[in-house]
């Protein structure tokens, strides 16, 4: 890439050229092609999004004629909706949805940061240990305590309960280790002075470590209901009737109500159940992100 | 080797100038400094002359050439980073050989394994090796071209830089706050070696710093700058006892000049009920501010000198020299400081002369008067030449 | 008690010191005790006692509600080498893997390099890629059953429209597996840009500077010699939790194509659920479980060999 050095004095053609160049016509073109190759993805990714809020406003007969036709020849919205909350008791399986997920973060903060803050700045014997199995724990799918839960449950005669179906996610070993994290960045001399000043453990933790800590609590909670909101395999295994049914479950037994038949008030129905999540994601997208960034590199 | 010129270089960035019209002559082989406080714009300048930023207006000449159409690889020019920049995941002696790579090897050739299938790639590997050697033995590092930059001290890193840049060669090394993330006793010593690398390479250097000790001990020539703009170009002793603005007179020195308001009268100027016989090109009754450095108040006998009455309100005593601070009665109160050397200090004392208030004769050749806006007015002291500079205090 | 017993009589400075060091580090052995008995009683009944329960039922031929069970030994072990439903579930698990993990990995890494460079736009794409990761995937699944369906879906249609022949995805044996990769390289794309952005603007814009100057400054040479590089670390991380979650797949063959057609979507975890809670055969599910459990362990201690060693600089 050894350029020949130009001349001393440039002619007037080539100054020019040069400067053409400096508006980077190659930036231009580059800054093109990019918003090409970007467009045609983010058409892939709104592909299923359109598509379902289509469909949730056309008219039964029109879905099976639409072809890849974008634009509803009438306006079926009020009946797909309706009927999709109608049929379903769509709110209800929501309402589970909340209460499923607020307890679980509840007490997932509950244990985790009074955990975190031992683990990242008191002395007691079993501390390595303790550090030790949750790193293990970090490693260990959900799916694989599914069975003994299962069967614990079921002798105790609680399946089929909210909190069969939290049970599992009391203990997050993610998020001791992530407060963990944060409070071992947090200076020693701080929590020293407030030992000094007659501050008691839980008061340091309560006082000074939780408020210090709201941003990562806050990426943490993202990501727990996220993952809360959208599981399904455990939810499956210990849910029998519709009326413990997370969102995903009620999404099936919606789905098998309508086999074949409505795809207008279907998609409605998978567009009430994506909505709260996706809603909160449009307003809050800088927490959602920062939270991700935060909860995935470690 | 190379001068460099800067021609009436301007840029701004959405909206904020941060370069108006700047001009700057560079001599072949010169150490110049551009100094100043952080947002002036001496790194913005070197910016544009590396060519990593291009410039709105003005044009910017290397060897009489102008550079400004040309991409930074093109312009032979080598740059060391206050963050040094060196590739975290190269060796120390890949991290040097890194731009003679770029100029030797084409792209078909730098590409992993297929590049292994051209002929000439091992010869040119090879005499890289040779100077990349040279140049790790001449900065003493040999011993370190196997390690990566994070085994590395602060002072070892910045000899990588160092040897990234004096690789290739080039007509012009520019250094943006090299020294900033050295510990201060390192600092010390790097400015030394600097230095004398600037004298045994013989190229032009165009150094980049806020700290204006390193200005001050290290250049043939400092260009001093505030908010894009040279408010002063000239040696290290010019801007120290010649400064012709008081931004200038405030930055150069440690301790600062003392500022004092003062009047001007018909025999001179007016500071603190001293007369100053000093011609000013200012009107007879003009406030003006009078800059006088702490080693020219003297403690001795004033001898028929002007005299100030001062207030001592503190003295630190650093063993060869003695500060003495305190405030100037009758010149609106400003605080001053008075560095007096310990012998004469001694004197002072034993002759009684230090009781809470001191005399101090001013040297009227010696002092600088500038206007309302900091513009030198008074005249210019003759002997600035001869008087022998002060080491900074660190 | 006998710390305290005296604090009338002066005792010696640095004795004092001593005692008060004790007092306070029993304090706080008492404080971390208390702090950690939550988690711990939690750490052990529904995370090690489980584990240790499901490697124990794995030995056995308990089945749920049977009366009576016995200890089998490697039974379990021996019928799955010779249960085609199992190595079928294996293969399909990992050639899932094999599409999703490289495909979301590459097609994130694109568009978090594009994104990055944009300055309007960016807040944008990037709401757009993410907007799946936050969506209910069994929600979306439905939707995305429907969007390639053959006879009713716009994909279909398209594909008509232009002369070709509409592709059947989920009913097809030799698509079924590449279609449920395309939605899950569809909802782990917009995590994987995110890490890859955070990656991205973590590195110094002075090494770019530097690389300009060394003349490294062909697109090329900035990717390969600074960017690529630079990545490392997140990448293999990047990679890593892919792989894992790609391998935990379960939601989309649940909704969609229950395992069907011919088998050809059966999957590790499916296997499991169906031997664990439809046909409870605990036993079996057991051993299931345990190799499961295996292979992500394996590959967590991978991505930590890997990050400590290679990546490392």
């Amino acid at each position: 890439m050894t350029a020949p050095s130009p001349a001393l004095k440039p002619t007037a053609g080539a100054l020019f050229k040069e400067r053409l160049r400096l508006l980077r016509p190659d930036r231009i073109v580059g800054g093109l092609v990019a918003h090409l190759v970007l467009i045609a993805g983010a058409l892939f990714v709104l592909l299923p999004f359109v598509w379902m809020l289509l469909t949730s406003v056309r008219k039964p007969d029109e879905v099976f004629t639409a072809g890849f036709n974008p634009i509803p020849d009438s306006f079926h919205g009020v009946e797909n909706y309706g009927h999709a909350l109608n049929q379903s008791p769509l709110l209800q399986f929501m309402g589970n949805g909340v209460i499923v997920c607020a307890g679980i973060l509840v007490v997932q903060l509950l244990v985790a940061l009074p955990a975190a803050y031992a683990l990242a700045k008191l002395e007691f014997r079993i501390r390595p240990l303790l550090f030790v199995l949750v790193l293990l724990g970090l490693t260990v799918p959900p799916q694989v305590t599914a069975l003994p839960l299962y069967m614990g449950l079921a002798s105790l005669d609680l399946l089929d309960t909210y909190f069969a179906i939290m049970v599992p996610f009391f203990l997050s070993v993610f998020a001791i280790f992530l407060f963990r994290q944060f409070f071992k960045t947090f200076p020693m001399e701080i929590i020293h002075a407030a030992r000094l000043d007659g501050f008691t453990e839980l008061e340091i933790l309560i006082r000074i470590l939780v408020p210090s800590a709201l941003p990562a609590i806050a990426a943490f909670s993202v990501f727990s209901i996220t993952s809360h909101w959208n599981d399904l395999y455990w939810p499956l295994v210990v849910t029998t009737s519709p009326e413990h049914a997370t969102p995903p479950l009620g999404m099936m037994i919606f789905r098998d109500q309508e086999t074949g038949s409505n795809y207008g008030a279907l998609m409605a129905g998978a567009a009430i159940i994506t909505a709260p999540l996706v809603i909160t994601f449009l307003i809050a997208q800088r927490q959602f992100v920062r939270g991700i960034t935060m909860t995935g590199v470690k | 080797m190379a001068a460099l010129e800067i021609d009436t270089v301007s840029k701004s960035f959405g909206g904020s100038a941060v370069l108006k019209a700047v001009s700057l002559d560079v001599r072949d082989g010169e150490f110049l400094t551009l100094v100043g406080s952080s947002g002036c714009g001496k790194s913005t300048i070197l910016r544009v002359i590396a060519g990593l930023e291009p410039q709105d207006a003005g044009a910017v000449r290397i060897g009489g050439r102008p550079v400004d159409h040309l991409r930074p690889k093109q312009r032979n020019v080598a740059m060391v980073f206050q963050s040094y920049a060196l590739y975290p995941h190269m060796s120390v002696k890949d991290n040097i050989a890194m731009p003679l790579i770029m100029q030797r090897l084409r792209l078909a050739e730098r590409l992993p394994l297929v590049g292994r299938l051209s002929p000439r790639r091992a010869k040119v590997m090879a005499e890289i090796d040779g100077e990349v050697g040279a140049v790790a033995r001449q900065l003493h590092i040999e011993q370190l071209l196997a390690r990566k930059p994070a085994q590395l001290s602060g002072g070892q890193r910045q000899r990588v830089a160092l040897g990234r840049a004096m690789v290739r060669r080039p007509d012009v090394f520019l250094m943006d706050e090299p020294l900033s993330n050295l510990d201060a006793k390192l600092r010390v010593h790097m400015r030394t070696e600097l230095t004398d690398l600037h004298r045994r390479l013989g190229v032009t250097f165009v150094y980049v710093t806020h700290d204006q000790v390193e200005a001050m001990t290290m250049s043939d020539r400092v260009a001093l700058m505030d908010e894009g703009r040279i408010v002063q170009l000239g040696t290290p002793a010019d801007l120290y006892h010649d400064p012709l603005d008081l931004r200038v007179a405030r930055f150069i020195g440690s301790p600062g000049v003392n500022v004092l308001p003062g009047t001007v009268t018909g025999a001179g100027v007016e500071v603190g009920g001293a007369q100053l016989p000093l011609p000013v090109a200012a009107a007879e009754g003009a406030a003006v501010q009078v800059g006088l450095r702490p080693e020219t108040l003297s403690l001795d006998p004033p001898a028929g000198r002007p005299v100030l009455k001062i207030r001592l309100s503190a003295t630190e005593n650093l063993g060869a020299e003695v500060f003495l601070h305190g405030r100037a009665d009758g010149a609106g109160d400003s605080p001053i400081i008075i560095r007096a050397p310990l012998d004469a200090f001694d004197r002072a004392r034993a002759a009684g002369r230090l009781d809470g208030t001191v005399t101090v004769a001013v040297d009227p050749a010696r002092a600088f008067v500038f206007d309302a806006d900091g513009r030198r007015v008074g005249r210019r002291p003759v002997e600035a030449a001869v008087v022998r500079m002060p080491v900074p205090a660190e | 008690m006998t710390v305290l017993a005296a604090p009338s009589t002066p005792a010696p400075a640095p004795a004092a010191a001593t005692v008060r060091r004790a007092v306070q580090s029993r304090v706080e052995a008492r404080a971390g005790y208390l702090f950690a008995t939550p988690a711990l009683v939690l750490i052990v009944t529904i995370l090690l006692a489980p584990i240790a329960v499901v490697i124990a039922l794995a030995f056995t031929d308990y089945q749920l509600g049977a009366v009576e069970w016995a200890w089998i030994g490697l039974g379990n072990y021996e019928r799955m080498l010779d249960d085609p439903v199992f190595w079928r579930s294996l293969a399909n698990t990992f050639i899932y893997v094999a599409i999703v993990v490289p495909g979301s990995v590459v097609f994130a890494l694109v568009v978090a390099i594009l994104v990055n460079e944009r300055k309007k736009t960016r807040t944008l794409y990037q709401i757009i890629y993410f907007l799946p990761v936050t969506t209910t995937l069994i929600a979306m699944s439905v939707v995305w059953h429907f969007v390639l369906n053959p006879q009713i879906g716009p994909i279909a249609a398209l594909l008509r429209s232009l002369g070709l022949p509409a592709m059947d995805v989920f009913g097809d044996p030799d698509l079924v597996l590449a279609g449920l990769a395309t939605i899950g390289i569809w909802q782990l794309v917009g995590f994987n840009m995110v890490l890859f952005l955070a990656g991205l603007t973590a590195i110094p814009r002075d090494l770019y500077d530097a690389a300009d100057i060394d003349g490294a400054d062909h697109p090329w040479d900035r990717f390969v010699r600074v960017t690529w590089p630079m990545l490392g670390p997140t990448t293999v991380f990047v990679v890593v939790t892919t792989t894992i979650t790609a391998f935990r797949v379960f939601d989309t063959v649940a909704v969609i194509t229950r395992g069907g057609p011919l088998g050809r979507s059966e999957v590790l975890l499916y296997a499991m659920y169906l031997e664990g809670f439809q046909y409870f055969d605990i036993g079996y599910a057991a051993a299931l479980t345990v190799v499961f459990l295996v292979t992500v362990v394996a590959l967590a201690v991978m991505q930590a060999f890997f990050l400590d060693r290679k990546v490392h600089y």
